[in-house]
């Protein structure tokens, strides 16, 4: 079921987002990685993941503007998870009210990531 | 011509010595060419960081995957997977051999660790020294620079190395305070009793942002136990005493009572104040007396915290010491504070009297019934006119006790022109901005026109002397003419003087206001009244006939103190002199507060003896002084500790009852004092500890046969154990370079063959076929003895047969060839395929020693 569902990783710290993406693969995603805001706006240009993991800060473009973007110019229902550092609420709940589906603080962990999108994924499915 | 006479040369004045043109080129090229050197110089440098920064970029870039795959490495993979893994194990060891690797590998493992959090974060420690990285660190904590030495224990903290915690709780006390404090957080953090030891043996002050981080620490422990933090109320440094009851706060460890209580009386006003909160937030009702007992001494913020505690501890028997308080002190925040209190133990026993309007007194039922007096009706300009008032009577004012003025009979025939009622039947107060005046008797006159130190305006100068007076605002716009003033009550508003400040006192700017108006105007001058004498009372006497000829008048005045005004004495002045001085606001006066002097020759040495003496004794204790001079006598600090009991403190127990005694010894913690000899054991210890190696281990064995102290025989054991092993992180050099001579000794295969299953040591044995030598078959020797696996066993047998006759076919081949080393061990190995027909093992792919060369395949 999962095998080849497309997943957009916006992050830009390199080593998480190598950590992420390897762990995201290995659970059966195909996982594409953006750096940066610009990165993330010629992607979803092109074509719409089936999930998408961002987080909050990002060069160039927000976590925030991105599920913005997603949700109001795209008109997209791409489930959101974004990821957010401890203690940034207030981030959180804007995120929220923007159309985010869910959130993960900082330090992550990959384990809950990869369940928190499968569960994502199988909502959206209903 | 002109122009040689113009030289330097030819001008006498001028004593500049000759040099040489030649030199002068000579020097600047030779700054010249210094500057492009240093520019060269900065160019290289600039250029190599930015060159080695893109090369550890890029190796992070190629490490970080090896990461990945270790990370997240399952146990149950198959076999293809389980062989990849092995592969990359012993690539990446490989990849150790170099410097630049080791350190990348590091920062990718320390940077992950604060980002990823559950399993994989501790896989992620596991790895870091599973991979000897620690050992890295160990070395940098040798360094002597102290960044080196604080970067080593933050990585050995932040990786959870807990073998470290011997090594970096001799940090605590280091006179480097970057070092100090990462050992601080360090010792903290990797084991649970580390707060203990740190509380125990620290010698330093903490600072307030320190203990922050060191609470923070502590909270976010997993399954601590916290100890009971009161045992480091009686600590000799402060800063610990402190840490120590902001801990007792935070864990709620209310069984300190007695300590806190007896910290109220700690000199130190930070302390103080911590005990208090901590005895509000426990609600320690027994502390009440010990806290009125040091209200005095404390600075400000002590009393306000007191008053605080009291607040919430207090009851009506408080409320005694509370009005003492209110009174005595003259600080608006204790004066409001106490207010407050008061008021909240027995709400609204004080209420509001600042800027209170009490004319909202006034009977309306009254007024509406009352005559109104119709004469002077043609005065409808709502003003009145005083004229000079001749009268012989008296007037009185009795300021001090009322605020009032009385007019005695005889006044019935001055010409003053109020607006009237005929009975005055109501109290009246009057209130000015620093005087809260009682209410005034029934009987009395309401001169709520006490404001009548009013600025002539313009208007007013105009008029004659004779008819302007005194003039008031008169409500329903009506002024008359009365007879008796006994009877009058007159209403007003206050007329509002142009003032300025000077000196918190409300000063009338006009100057020449005297000089312009008649001296007749001075008839109001009985509301000018001294306090100390008759009684608040100008007596102008009873046989003076005529008009009132002010300037005769003898006044006793006294100016209105500012709430904080320095002492000013009260005077005694002939009214003429009053007049002279033009710049004399002659104003009502207040009562002088009997606790400061009004002068200097007034000064009441009672008043000097309370003021506050706000002080904080420093105190250096001998040890503390000479823990600086030297480092060895800095380490031995803590013992002497040990066997130096306070004999400074004194306890008087005669109003205590036995019982309450022994309940209070209960909560003292006992004092542990240890022989000589087992101090000098301890002593021994740590200098076999820092010095020693595996030549100490029978005197060990002896300590710990012969030692009956439980911590001793411990410690003993843990260094015996430290001392025995073979890869002692203190018997290998690890200067970096000649890190790789030392790991030649270093068997990767043996340390393999002690975390995998069966299928894993049959590859590994496969691999050390293609890869191993000599010190493999020393290996292999020692598994045939040591494996209990059958299977095992019987694959180590083949391939020692094997590999020693490659080795010895090998070294034929190197004696024949002499001077030509052996570049490819794996190109000639018939009898590794004759192995692998026997041993199942992958692919033909993973067998090919190419792709396990490291250096090929990183490049």
């Amino acid at each position: 079921m999962i095998a080849g569902k497309k997943l957009l990783l916006a992050e830009d710290d390199n080593l998480l987002a190598s950590l992420l993406r390897y762990r995201l693969e290995k659970g059966g995603y195909e996982v594409s990685l953006s750096k940066d805001g610009k990165e993330v706006k010629e992607y979803l240009a092109e074509e719409i993941p089936d999930i998408i993991v961002s987080d909050i800060m990002m060069p160039y473009f927000s976590g925030m503007e991105l599920i913005d973007f997603v949700r109001n110019e795209l008109g997209s229902k791409t489930p959101i998870i974004i990821i957010s550092s401890a203690g940034n609420e207030e981030n959180v709940l804007t995120a929220f009210e923007l159309g985010a589906n869910d959130f993960i603080s900082k330090p992550v962990s990959p384990s809950e990531l990869m369940v928190r999108v499968n569960r994502e994924l199988n909502n959206a499915k209903i | 011509m002109i122009s040689k006479e113009l030289t330097y040369q030819n001008i006498t004045l001028i004593s500049a010595p000759k040099i040489h043109t030649d030199l002068l080129w000579d020097l600047t090229f030779l700054f010249v060419g210094l500057a492009v050197l240093y520019f060269i110089g900065i160019f290289f440098f600039r250029n190599r960081l930015t060159d080695k920064a893109a090369r550890v970029r890029q190796r992070k870039k190629e490490l970080s995957p090896m990461i990945n795959k270790f990370l997240f490495h399952q146990e149950d993979a198959d076999t293809e997977e389980k062989t990849k893994y092995l592969n990359l194990k012993i690539e990446v060891r490989e990849l150790l051999r170099i410097n630049l690797n080791r350190v990348v590998l590091s920062e990718i493992l320390l940077d992950l660790s604060r980002d990823v959090s559950g399993d994989t974060k501790k896989k992620l420690f596991r790895l870091y020294q599973d991979l000897d990285l620690d050992k890295d660190a160990f070395h940098k904590l040798k360094s002597l620079r102290w960044e080196v030495v604080s970067k080593g224990i933050l990585e050995l903290t932040q990786m959870q190395v807990t073998e470290s915690y011997s090594f970096i709780i001799k940090f605590i006390n280091d006179k480097r305070s970057t070092i100090r404090k990462q050992a601080e957080i360090a010792t903290v953090s990797l084991k649970h009793e580390g707060l203990n030891y740190f509380l125990d043996t620290t010698k330093y002050r903490i600072s307030e942002w320190q203990q922050l981080k060191l609470l923070n620490v502590v909270r976010n422990l997993e399954d601590y136990q916290p100890p009971r933090f009161k045992a480091w109320l009686t600590s000799k440094n402060r800063d610990v005493v402190l840490f120590a009851i902001r801990l007792i706060k935070f864990y709620n460890q209310n069984d300190a009572s007695s300590s806190l209580i007896e910290l109220l009386k700690h000199r130190n006003n930070q302390i103080k104040q911590e005990a208090i909160q901590c005895i509000k937030e426990f609600h320690i009702v027994e502390a009440m007396d010990t806290l009125k007992l040091v209200f005095q001494k404390g600075n400000l913020d002590v009393k306000i915290s007191i008053l605080d505690a009291m607040a919430i501890l207090g009851s009506t028997e408080e409320m005694e010491f509370l009005k003492h308080v209110e009174a005595k002190y003259s600080d608006f925040a204790i004066k409001s504070k106490a207010i407050s209190v008061i008021n909240r133990i027995v709400p609204e026993s004080i209420m509001p009297t600042e800027d209170i309007d009490n004319r909202l007194k006034h009977d309306w039922k009254n007024e509406i019934t009352a005559p109104i007096v119709q004469e002077n009706q043609e005065t409808q300009d709502k003003t009145s006119t005083i004229s000079d008032t001749d009268s012989n009577g008296s007037v009185e004012f009795d300021e001090k006790e009322t605020g009032q003025i009385t007019l005695d009979e005889e006044t019935k025939e001055e010409k003053l022109e109020f607006s009237v009622e005929h009975e005055m039947t109501e109290k009246k107060e009057i209130a000015t901005d620093d005087i809260p005046i009682p209410e005034v008797e029934e009987t009395s006159v309401n001169l709520d026109f006490l404001p009548l130190v009013v600025a002539p305006k313009s208007k007013e100068k105009n008029l004659p002397p004779q008819s302007q007076d005194f003039r008031i605002n008169v409500t329903d716009n009506e002024t008359t003419r009365i007879e008796d003033p006994l009877r009058l009550q007159v209403d007003f508003e206050e007329i509002t003087a142009v003032t300025s400040h000077v000196d918190g006192i409300e000063v009338e700017e006009e100057k020449n206001i005297w000089e312009k108006r008649n001296l007749s105007e001075l008839n109001f001058l009985p509301i000018v009244i001294d306090n100390d004498i008759g009684q608040g009372k100008v007596d102008i006497g009873e046989d003076y006939h005529g008009t009132l000829e002010t300037k005769d008048l003898i006044v006793h005045y006294e100016d209105v103190l500012p709430h904080k005004d320095p002492p000013q004495k009260s005077r005694t002045k002939n009214h003429s002199e009053i007049s002279d001085n033009t710049e004399t606001m002659v104003s009502i006066a207040k009562k002088p507060n009997p606790q400061k002097p009004m002068s200097l020759g007034e000064v009441n040495w009672k008043y000097i003896r309370n003021l506050e003496l706000q002080y904080q004794v420093l105190e250096v204790s001998p040890q503390d002084k000479e823990r600086h001079d030297t480092e060895e006598q800095y380490y031995d600090w803590p013992l002497d500790g040990l066997d130096v009991p306070n004999t400074d403190q004194t306890y008087d127990f005669g109003k205590e009852s036995f019982q309450e005694l022994e309940d209070l010894l209960q909560h003292i913690p006992k004092p542990r004092y240890y022989s000589n000899e087992i101090l000098s054991v301890i002593e021994s210890l740590d200098l076999i500890e820092e010095l020693g190696d595996q030549r100490e281990i029978p005197l060990l064995n002896d300590i710990m046969e012969q030692s009956k102290m439980d911590f001793i025989k411990e410690r003993a054991r843990e260094l015996i154990k430290r001392f025995s092993r073979k890869d002692d992180i203190y018997e290998v050099d690890w200067e970096l370079d000649t890190f790789q001579d030392n790991i030649v000794e270093y068997n990767v295969f043996e340390e393999l063959f002690t975390t995998c299953d069966s299928d894993s040591k049959i590859i590994l044995l496969k691999e050390m076929l293609v890869v191993g030598d000599e010190k493999e078959v020393r290996f292999l020797r020692k598994l045939l003895h040591e494996e209990p696996e059958q299977k095992i066993r019987n694959a180590a047998k083949k391939v020692l047969g094997q590999l020693q006759e490659r080795l010895s076919r090998e070294a034929r081949e190197c004696q024949k060839q002499a001077g030509n080393t052996i570049k490819h061990k794996t190109d000639s190995l018939p009898l590794e395929h004759a192995f692998l027909n026997e041993v199942p093992y992958g692919d033909g792919n993973d067998s090919n020693p190419s792709q396990n060369d490291p250096q090929r395949k990183i490049g």
